[in-house]
């Protein structure tokens, strides 16, 4: 019995992984879809959003997910210190 | 190491996850009271936590483009000896590559980043409930971070744009008394490209309504939310 309920319990973790990977996907199709710049201009802002005719939705907590995901990889920056002080 | 095990250590590792994720939120942008250096610092950070919550609420939830970097609170500018205290937030504004952007000027770019992000952040500082009158708290200090066009998007290059203001030029700037190139001259301002800092810039700031106005499409906001 208990060896059941581990292996479903590794199931449902599965399904929770593969979740995040589809959501991170549609954030992906969305943020690359995504064109601001700082011009101040807005009628240059080009946002199409559309996958395949749909409409996907991004709510916070797919923003957080790819964040997670560390979208950008290792940055090159200076460190925290140099700029402000705790 | 027994199959059965395995899985249950698998499950478990994953709920854990799962768990903390769950708990991810607007209060994990604070900097911890006790990571501020100063008996000052843990005060106002103490005193203001309110506030510093509501601003990084709206943050997270009214402008997704924009994630706070190392900590909301209160700090001082780097090197100084005296403990002058700002309220400070570091937004890190996530932007698609864009050419007319790329071939502004770099003063250009870190004028349109800052009048665009830095602003309304000054603005939300400013109007935090009796910050105006505490003499402990110096100024504001807005860090606006992004990524340099045309760096390695493997390993992009960032560009910061540090502003550390006091409170009645802030004040005097905010409600237009003051113009925005006297406030620029009164500023401390640096500006980093990658690991070097290249120091001040000739920055210009103009009005721009975007943080107020844009609405990125597709984004659901959560239940109960309102942004304004």
């Amino acid at each position: 019995m208990r060896s059941k309920i581990a292996t479903v319990a590794a199931l449902i973790g599965v399904a929770f992984l593969a979740g995040a990977c589809a959501t991170s996907e549609q954030w992906a199709e969305w943020r690359s879809h995504t064109t601001h710049f700082a011009s101040g201009d807005h009628a240059s802002f080009s946002l199409a959003n559309n996958m395949q005719g749909s409409n996907p939705k991004v709510t916070r907590l797919d923003i957080d997910k790819s964040r997670q995901e560390n979208w950008w990889g290792r940055t090159i920056t200076v460190e925290p210190g140099q700029v402000i002080q705790n | 190491m027994s199959r059965r095990s395995i899985a249950t250590a698998f499950a478990v590792a994953i709920v854990a996850s799962a768990v903390a994720f769950a708990h991810a939120g607007p209060a994990d942008y604070l900097m911890p009271v006790d990571k501020h250096s100063t008996a000052k610092g843990r005060a106002l950070a103490a005193k203001y936590r309110p506030q510093l919550l509501e601003l990084s609420d709206y943050v997270y939830h009214c402008l997704p483009y924009l994630e706070i970097r190392n900590g909301l609170g209160f700090k001082r500018v780097p090197k100084e000896t005296v403990d002058n205290r700002y309220a400070a937030v570091w937004v890190r504004a996530e932007q698609a590559p864009d050419a007319t952007f790329t071939a502004m000027p770099l003063e250009r770019q870190a004028s349109a980043m800052f009048s665009r992000y830095g602003v309304p952040m000054l603005s939300r500082m400013a109007a935090f409930q009796g910050i105006d009158a505490d003499p402990d708290v110096y100024g504001y200090a807005v860090q606006v971070e992004w990524i340099k066009p045309g760096s390695n998007p493997n390993g992009p290059t960032m560009e910061i744009l540090s502003v550390f203001a006091d409170k009645a030029s802030t004040k005097a700037f905010l409600n237009k008394t003051l113009s925005s190139a006297d406030y620029v001259q009164g500023v401390k301002l640096n500006f980093f490209d990658g690991d070097k800092e290249v120091g001040r810039l000739p920055i210009e700031i103009w009005d721009d309504n975007f943080t107020s106005t844009y609405k990125v499409p597709g984004y659901e906001l959560e239940k109960g939310k309102v942004c304004s």
